[in-house]
């Protein structure tokens, strides 16, 4: 990683876009903006949730301070480090170890077990073999996954068991920044709110900053910072107790 | 590395008809191509070997011109010092010969023939055609009486048998005609008919006087190396050895350019072959993970997403390929190992072509034979085309989109 010019922002914000503009055009259709001039900071250490109604743009945005989308103008800094200026291994690298990814399909390898997939980003950051197998086992322990579950292949979990692992995966490396799409909708309320809760307590305890994009009340109540967004663009910015 | 080594393994077994379809195709054309090198190698070796042992030798040493002119006249004094000299290299044998066109008469028939005559005792080091003894004996180390061999088509062709009287006949040195009478004590019968036909064998020293030639003298001196490898030293070390303006050292390769050019062109032959295959399974590849990428792009998708670089994304790939092959070409060389080991206990009986394979100096079974060069240099070439043919996709899944990898359906 010595190639990224990784820095702590002397204004201590984690995630600074400016002016971020994202237009999707297609052959023969009109140009939809779906980030629309976006001006937004967030600090190290934050729990909040980026709502808004479909369309509005939240996942855009999530993914354009994911790197994993280019925007069409404006540019991100992540950690101080400018996303744009990276190039696609670059990037790459910058996600493995800066940033942890919850999606709200689980999004887990389907050939790997449930400890495999856990300790995805481990093995390719080339942590050594004992540490990280004591890492993933407390991970997914304190989310709820014994030694019962960790041979299993995602097929085999509920939807609850799979957002679990997905989201051991996401925080066994301690990232920087965990982006979380919609990661309660294809749970029931009851393991949305168990799963919640344990990120939260992550966020208090280790001060990983998670940023949500979620039209789900539940994420919305237990956000310490709710981000509106409408047609692309910040209609409301609130921190709430 | 590991955890894409994984998911490469474990992918290959996701559908695994296809697989196995994959690994077939590379299995038949790895088959394919072992099999029609052992019997190209094999056809070209047998040639060559038979230059080698029933002709003159890896290296031949005669008076200058003799190969392109080998007349009763080009005889040359072998001293007893050549001879030492020879005797004194490692890795070598040697025999003299003394060659004469002549005419074979039996009771019943006349045939023309080149008789040969021979040292037994170091011939049945150097040559096959002491083995080859089908009926009687070979030549015996110390000449007593007049005794010949011939090979089984002559002497049915003459109507004789082991015992029989036949009558050599000559235009000695002098242009004289000179005849002796022989009896058979042998007969042999080698893999080429053609060969068997057209020599006789006598000993050394009843050929000398059969055409005239004083004590010492030969034709031409054969010498067999104990490998191959050395043809090219060991005749330039024969040239230093025997520095003589009238005598001439050449190998092999140089006595049948024709044989060396066959050769190099059906190695060529060879890689074309492998070519031709394996840009048709390479179609087949191509077409396969094409498929698989679009199969998986949403995985792909998840994994560069999840910090994975695009050069992994395109070894992971590689290695599912890589996978598929060495599957493949183990059982086809397996199977095709198993082909060459029966047909080497049997061979392949070209009988009915024997006329036109005789044109060729070849025998009419044609025994596998692999060599190694062309082996490898064949494998190579499928690894370079199976990489190839993985290159499109592996590139294609390198540089897909992840937001819209991501959200492939």
């Amino acid at each position: 990683m010595s190639e990224l010019n990784i820095s702590n922002p002397a204004d201590g914000d984690l995630v600074h876009t400016h002016n971020l503009v994202k237009v999707y055009e297609a052959k023969g259709r009109l140009a939809v903006t779906a980030v629309d001039g976006i001006e937004m900071r967030v600090a190290s250490g934050e729990f909040t949730a980026i709502a808004g109604p479909s369309g509005s743009g939240k996942t855009t945005l999530l993914n354009l301070i994911g790197g994993l989308d280019q925007p069409t103008s404006g540019w991100v800094t992540v950690a101080g480090q400018d996303l744009s200026a990276l190039n696609r291994n670059n990037l790459a690298a910058f996600r493995l170890h800066h940033l942890g990814f919850i999606f709200q399909a689980f999004n887990l390898i389907p050939v790997l077990t449930a400890e495999e997939n856990a300790e995805f980003t481990l093995l390719l950051q080339g942590i050594p073999g004992k540490e990280r197998r004591n890492r993933v086992v407390k991970e997914l322990e304190s989310l709820g996954i014994g030694s019962d579950l960790i041979k299993r292949r995602p097929h085999e979990l509920s939807g609850g068991q799979q957002q679990r692992v997905a989201i051991a995966r996401a925080l066994v490396s301690r990232p920087k920044l965990v982006l979380a799409d919609e990661p309660t909708a294809n749970l029931d309320s009851r393991t949305g709110a168990n799963l919640l809760t344990k990120m939260r307590d992550m966020n208090a305890h280790t001060g990983i900053t998670f940023l949500f994009s979620t039209h789900d009340p539940m994420v919305i109540e237990r956000a310490r910072r709710l981000i509106t967004l409408r047609d692309g663009k910040i209609v409301g910015d609130n921190v709430q107790e | 590395m590991s955890i894409l080594l994984i998911i490469a393994w474990r992918n290959i077994w996701r559908n695994r008809r296809r697989s196995w379809v994959l690994v077939s195709a590379l299995a038949v054309g790895t088959f394919c191509f072992v099999g029609g090198l052992a019997y190209v190698d094999g056809f070209f070796h047998q040639i060559i070997r038979g230059a080698i042992q029933l002709q003159g030798g890896h290296i031949q040493i005669a008076s200058r011109g003799y190969d392109n002119n080998p007349t009763i006249a080009s005889y040359f004094d072998y001293t007893k010092e050549a001879r030492n000299s020879l005797d004194a290299m490692d890795g070598i044998s040697h025999a003299v010969r003394v060659q004469a066109p002549g005419m074979i008469s039996s009771a019943a028939q006349s045939s023309g023939t080149l008789i040969v005559g021979v040292e037994p005792t170091l011939e049945k080091q150097m040559s096959d055609v002491p083995q080859s003894i089908i009926d009687g004996i070979y030549l015996p180390d110390i000449a007593t009486s007049n005794l010949i061999v011939l090979g089984q088509a002559l002497a049915e062709r003459l109507d004789v048998l082991v015992g029989e009287r036949i009558v050599l006949m000559v235009n000695d040195v002098n242009n004289e005609i000179s005849a002796t009478a022989y009896r058979v004590a042998g007969i042999f019968r080698t893999s080429s008919r053609a060969y068997d036909i057209a020599h006789v064998f006598i000993d050394a020293s009843q050929a000398r006087d059969l055409v005239g030639y004083p004590n010492g003298t030969a034709s031409l001196v054969s010498v067999q190396l104990a490998s191959q490898r050395d043809l090219d030293a060991s005749a330039e070390a024969l040239r230093t050895q025997l520095p003589s303006p009238d005598l001439e050292v050449r190998t092999w390769k140089e006595r049948s350019p024709v044989l060396v050019l066959m050769s190099d062109m059906m190695g060529m032959a060879n890689i074309i072959l492998v070519i031709v295959l394996f840009t048709a399974i390479g179609f087949t590849l191509i077409n396969s993970f094409t498929m698989v990428i679009f199969e998986r792009i949403r995985e792909i998708g998840i994994m560069a997403a999840g910090g994975v670089r695009p050069p992994q994304i395109r070894t992971m790939l590689y290695m599912e390929g890589v996978f598929i092959l060495m599957l493949g070409t183990a059982i086809g060389s397996a199977l095709a190992t198993g082909l060459i080991a029966w047909w080497s206990s049997v061979g392949l009986d070209l009988s009915r072509f024997a006329e036109g394979l005789a044109s060729f100096g070849a025998a009419s079974v044609v025994y596998p034979y692999v060599d190694w060069v062309h082996l490898l240099g064949g494998y190579l070439m499928i690894f370079l085309l199976v990489g190839l043919a993985l290159l499109y996709p592996s590139i294609k899944a390198s540089r897909f989109k992840i937001v819209d990898a991501m959200t492939h359906v």
